[in-house]
Parts: C-alpha cells; sequence; structure tokens
C-alpha cells in the first residue's frame, strides 16, 4: 500500500474511460513526433545530398528542376550542354572542383550516371567491394542498388529514359565492378560510370534513333551527350573532349566570394544557367513547409484535445473520487497526500500516453521507411531519436498537471463532512 | 478519555447548535440518540476532527482536538479514531484488504498486512480479502467497513446510523460486532442513530433535542 498502488487502482477499476484517454494522448503525441521525424529526415537528406555543391551549371530551364535532376536525382534534367562551354567554366580561377554528370539512362529504376571518380570522393563513399571503375561499361553501384538485387561482377543493361520501362539497350551490357557502402545520401541510389559509358551507348543508340522516335519527350532532354559523335570506346581519357555534351556540372567555389558573382557570371554570359542548390532547397522546403505547417496546427489540435480530454476525465473522475478522497481524509491522510494521489493519476496517464506516442511514431516511421519505395528518394528511419524530442517529453508533465490543477483544488479544499454526510 | 466542553456549531452566521457536554471513559460505550436533523451526525463530526467547532472544545486520549491543524490532526484522527460511515464508504476501486492498509498507510502508520487479515478474520470475512467492495453483500460491506474503522486500534470509535439499512437479525448483528471490537480494543463507542433496537445492546444513552 502506498501513493502509488492508490492512485493507479482507480486507472485499472475504469479501463474504459482510462483507455480512452490514453489512445486520444497517444495519438496526438504520435502525430507530432512522426511529423518532427519526417520533416527532419528529409530536411538532413537534402542538406546531405547538396553539401559541397556551391552551384550547378546545365541547361537554361527552371532552377529548381535543374537542382532536382543532378543533385537529388529526382527530376528529369533541363537537357544537355556542350562539354567545351562547360569546361570552360570548370578552369574558371573562381572554381575549386568541377564534377560533370551525364544522365540518360537507368535500370530497375536506379540512374545511371556518368561521372568522374571525383563524385564518389565527394560523397565520401567507400568500396564495399570490388574496385572503380577504369574503362568503358565499367560500373560501380550503392549500397541501395545492391540491396535491390545487383551484385559484383554482374552484368545489366541499361534502360533508356530515367524511370523504369523504357528502351533497353541490350547489346551494351554494363558489368558491376564494385560495390559502395552505404553513405546515407543519394549516392546510395546511384549506378556510377565513366563518361564515355554513356557516350558510347547513345553513339551506337543514335545510329539506330529511328527505331524509337516515339520516346516519351521527357527523356528527350537528357537524352544525349553524343549527338551525331561516333563512338570512341576504350578512350578513357576523352572526359574533357570539346565536343561532346554533358547534363550538368557540379560545381565547388575556390572561395564564398565566387558566391556573389560566378552564378551571375554563368546566367549572363554563356547559354547555360547556374542553379544555387542551397538556395533551390530553400524554397523547396518552404514550399513542403506549408503543408508540414498545417500538420503540426492539426497534431495540435488533437494534443489539445487529448489534453482537454483527458482534464475533463479527471474532472469528472473527481466527481466520483470526492467521497473516496474525502474517506482517505477521514483515514487520516493529509491533503498533500490527497492532492499528490490525484496528481500521480494524472501524470501516470499523460506519460503513458506520451511513450506510447512516440513508440507509434517511430514505429510508424519505420514502417513507413520499409515499406516506401526506396528508389522514391528519402528513406525514413524511425530508430533515430531526435533532440527535438526532448521537449515532448516534458508535455505529460505539463498536460498532467494542468489537468490535476482543478480537480486537485477541489480535493484540497473540499470540506470532509459535508461530502460524507452530503453522500 | 474523551470529552465534549460546551459546543457550540454555527452552520450559517444566524443557525447555531448548542451541543450538550459528553464525558466518557476508557472502554465505555454510548449512544447518541434523536430524530433526524437533531445534530447527532454534527457531534460525530466534531468528535472526529472533520468539523471545527465554533465554540467549546473536543478532547480525545487528553489531546485538545482544536490545538491542532492540517497534517497533525489528519494523523491524529487515522491513529486514534475509527469512523464507521452511514454508507459504510469502502474504496470500491481497491480490495477488501487495501481498503484496511489504505487506513494504516493514511494514518502513518506501518502497513501490516497480517493484522489487517487479522482484523478481518475477528469480523468473520477473512475469506473475503482479495474482493472488491461491489462484489461484496450488503452484511459484509458493513463487516468490512467495521474491520477498516478498528484496524488500527483506535481509541475513539464513531458510527453514524450502523443499523439503519439492516434487518433485525442484522442490526443485533452489527451493535454485537461494534461493541466486541471496541471492548478488544478498550476504546470509547459512540454511536450515533435513531434505531430504537440498538437500545437493547448500549446502556448508557445521550438524548438530543430537536433542531435548535
Amino acid at each position: 500500500m502506498n501513493l502509488l498502488t492508490l492512485s493507479l487502482a482507480d486507472v485499472r477499476h475504469r479501463k474504459l474511460a482510462n483507455s480512452l484517454h490514453l489512445i486520444l494522448l497517444t495519438l496526438g503525441v504520435a502525430i507530432i513526433t512522426a511529423l518532427l521525424l519526417i520533416s527532419s529526415e528529409i530536411g538532413g537528406r537534402l542538406e546531405r545530398d547538396a553539401e559541397g555543391i556551391d552551384m550547378v551549371i546545365g541547361a537554361k530551364g527552371s532552377p529548381l528542376q535543374l537542382i532536382l535532376s543532378t543533385v537529388y536525382h529526382l527530376d528529369i534534367p533541363t537537357g544537355n550542354i556542350p562539354l567545351d562551354e562547360a569546361s570552360r567554366w570548370a578552369k574558371n580561377p573562381m572554381v575549386a572542383q568541377a564534377i560533370p554528370l551525364s544522365l540518360g539512362d537507368n535500370t530497375k529504376g536506379f540512374r545511371i550516371v556518368g561521372t568522374t571518380t571525383d563524385l564518389v570522393q565527394h560523397y565520401q563513399g567507400r568500396l564495399r567491394g570490388g574496385r572503380l571503375w577504369q574503362r568503358p561499361m565499367e560500373a560501380v553501384i550503392g549500397s541501395e542498388v545492391a540491396r535491390a538485387g545487383l551484385k559484383l561482377d554482374q552484368p545489366f543493361v541499361g534502360v533508356h529514359c530515367l524511370s523504369a520501362g523504357g528502351h533497353a539497350h541490350a547489346d551494351h551490357p554494363y558489368q558491376v565492378v564494385g560495390v559502395l557502402e552505404p553513405t546515407g545520401t543519394v549516392l546510395d541510389r546511384l549506378i556510377l560510370t565513366s563518361l564515355d559509358s554513356v557516350w558510347e551507348i547513345h553513339a551506337q543508340h543514335h545510329h539506330d534513333a529511328d527505331d524509337h522516335d516515339e520516346d516519351a519527350a521527357e527523356d528527350h532532354a537528357a537524352d544525349h551527350g553524343a549527338e551525331g559523335e561516333p563512338a570512341m570506346p576504350g578512350d578513357a581519357g576523352a572526359a574533357y573532349d570539346p565536343s561532346r555534351e554533358i547534363t550538368a556540372l557540379l560545381i565547388q567555389y575556390r572561395s564564398p566570394l565566387a558566391a556573389i558573382s560566378l552564378p551571375r557570371m554563368v546566367n549572363s554570359q554563356s547559354k547555360l544557367q547556374a542553379a544555387v542548390p542551397a538556395f533551390e532547397t530553400a524554397r523547396l522546403l518552404q514550399l513542403l513547409g506549408l503543408g508540414f505547417d498545417t500538420l503540426r496546427a492539426l497534431a495540435g489540435v488533437l494534443i489539445v484535445t487529448a489534453a482537454l480530454s483527458a482534464f475533463i476525465a479527471l474532472y469528472n473522475a473527481m466527481e466520483t473520487r470526492q467521497y473516496d478522497l474525502a474517506v482517505l481524509r477521514c483515514l487520516g491522510a493529509s491533503r498533500g497526500r490527497v492532492v499528490a494521489i490525484l496528481w500521480i493519476q494524472a501524470i501516470a496517464l499523460s506519460t503513458a500516453g506520451t511513450l506510447l506516442g512516440l513508440l507509434l511514431a517511430h514505429a510508424a516511421v519505420e514502417a513507413i521507411g520499409r515499406l516506401a519505395n526506396t528508389a522514391r528518394g528519402v528513406d525514413l528511419s524511425g530508430l533515430v531519436v531526435l533532440p527535438a524530442e526532448l521537449p515532448i517529453l516534458l508535455l505529460p508533465l505539463l498536460v498532467g498537471s494542468v489537468a490535476a490543477l482543478i480537480p486537485a483544488w477541489r480535493a484540497y479544499r473540499s470540506d470532509i463532512a459535508a461530502t460524507l454526510s452530503g453522500a | 478519555m474523551f470529552a465534549t466542553h460546551s459546543l457550540q456549531f454555527r452552520y450559517s452566521p444566524s443557525a447555531a447548535l448548542s451541543l450538550p457536554d459528553v464525558h466518557l471513559a476508557s472502554g465505555e460505550h454510548c449512544l447518541l440518540l434523536g430524530p433526524s436533523g437533531c445534530g447527532k451526525t454534527t457531534l460525530l463530526h466534531l468528535a472526529a476532527g472533520l468539523l471545527r467547532p465554533s465554540d467549546g472544545a473536543v478532547v480525545v486520549g487528553g489531546t485538545d482536538l482544536g490545538g491542532m491543524r492540517g497534517t497533525a490532526l489528519d494523523h491524529f484522527r487515522g491513529r486514534n479514531i475509527g469512523i464507521v460511515f452511514q454508507r459504510l464508504h469502502l474504496i470500491p476501486s481497491l480490495t477488501v484488504l487495501q481498503n484496511l492498509t489504505s487506513a494504516q498507510y493514511c494514518a502513518g502508520l506501518e502497513v501490516d498486512e497480517a493484522a489487517a487479515r487479522a482484523a478481518l478474520s475477528r469480523l468473520g470475512i477473512g475469506n473475503k480479502a482479495s474482493a472488491l467492495p461491489g462484489q461484496l453483500s450488503q452484511g459484509q460491506a458493513q463487516r468490512a467497513s467495521i474491520a477498516r474503522a478498528i484496524v488500527n486500534r483506535p481509541q475513539l470509535i464513531l458510527a453514524d446510523e450502523p443499523t439503519s439499512s439492516l434487518d433485525d437479525g442484522n442490526a443485533m448483528l452489527v451493535l454485537d460486532l461494534l461493541v466486541e471490537q471496541a471492548r478488544q480494543c478498550q476504546a470509547v463507542l459512540l454511536i450515533a442513530t435513531h434505531d430504537a433496537r440498538t437500545k437493547y445492546a448500549v446502556d448508557r444513552r445521550i438524548e438530543l433535542g430537536a433542531a435548535a
């Protein structure tokens, strides 16, 4: 027999009413936690993917589209740019590093990216097995691609266009020569190869282009680093051949000062477009943020409802518990103890609701992360705990205390004699 | 052992009640008789320290209740005064045994399950220790509430209309139990009642007049 027994006996005695409030509280906490998790993981992912990429140079079009297609690999590219013009910018003294990208094909929905090994170093990719590509048609795959079934030394065929189901380049199979460790970035979802591989395929592809001119218009922009070019197999040194095309250049500035002049220079002095990931990402998150804010407000309403219901429940419970508490007073319990009994009951209920809510949110986010196709872009994990969740743990203290306040005050003030004889 | 001196209680500024002085020695039993509304329950509540008199004093075992406040008074009541309510007031969410141990706990005494079980056995409901009050018959619940009143071996046992809802047989049984338990505790027993049947069980009586 102690305070806890006295408090919890009532919870156990009226299971239905109490579990109802528990469910309401749990749902409210779960929604707000899940929102926190999802928005932070999406935001964090976008940030990691764009880290160290100060500017992207690509074909004219929507800057957001350029960033989405070349940094996050979510959208289709705006088009291609001549390699000689791109390399002119790459040699600009304000540029510390320029990584070329050439997009166009996929396998099983994973994009095949023609690039240099700098991209692997940029995302700090490490090989789990095999080696980096050295010759055309050799490919290194990200961890998620490996998880989807591609293995070391396995040949695979690139499919024209950026999502599954296009024309297959069956006569030009790739060979997996390396598998990367997970990096938690977009690199995990990419198949990397040399620029030559992409050029080689599409040079060939161009010769029999008439066969599939019905290719969706969207592919067309991204199509070909190799318009009218003869295939040059084995030409590993051709990465900056001036007569070829690439999709984009990922630029890292040599000094922060470049941020002021370089994008403007690119946009005004050439037919190319420069887009700044940080700026476009902020714009994207702002758009998403509206949705998150609405959901957050909804969760807030739910939590207030839950708190209100816990409050009403406790208040009503007081009407019936007035006698119990008066009896306890008769048996010698002090006012403080009676208040403590109520408070513990309220805190126990709301703590349980909060913990269940946190658990539910993490389980739900983890489930969404596992069920949703990983190729969709952001892989969600419910196994991460955010610092932002700490304030949520204070919630039961707040809700419970507020809910117990008036009933406790009534219990504190109650006239035992009047309560008992009024029975 | 138990005494009241020129007690007065004001229900409101205009309605005051004067109560006769009561002096009871240790182990003495007494009936508080009178029609409904004459102040029997008020006197019991004053005796238990649940109400404060507007004038006069209540002394239990040499201690003036008026001299104590708050927690001290609550603990004194828990340890020295056992109350049997008219409507029993067993706590429905606790088992019969827990109702008894909560009396020990609330009084600030050590929780002694053996003593609580012994009290239940003395009243013939030892086998109902883990039942909830809602599962008891009226007679068993009556016994459980007496057991709770005596579990801390109080010096003063107060009973408010303990027999009013019982038939003749059970009324006599309950009175006998109260008297018997009070005797075992060497406690003063004060029973407020308008039930004529109780007159056969207890000799000493105090008659209260109609409401003043």
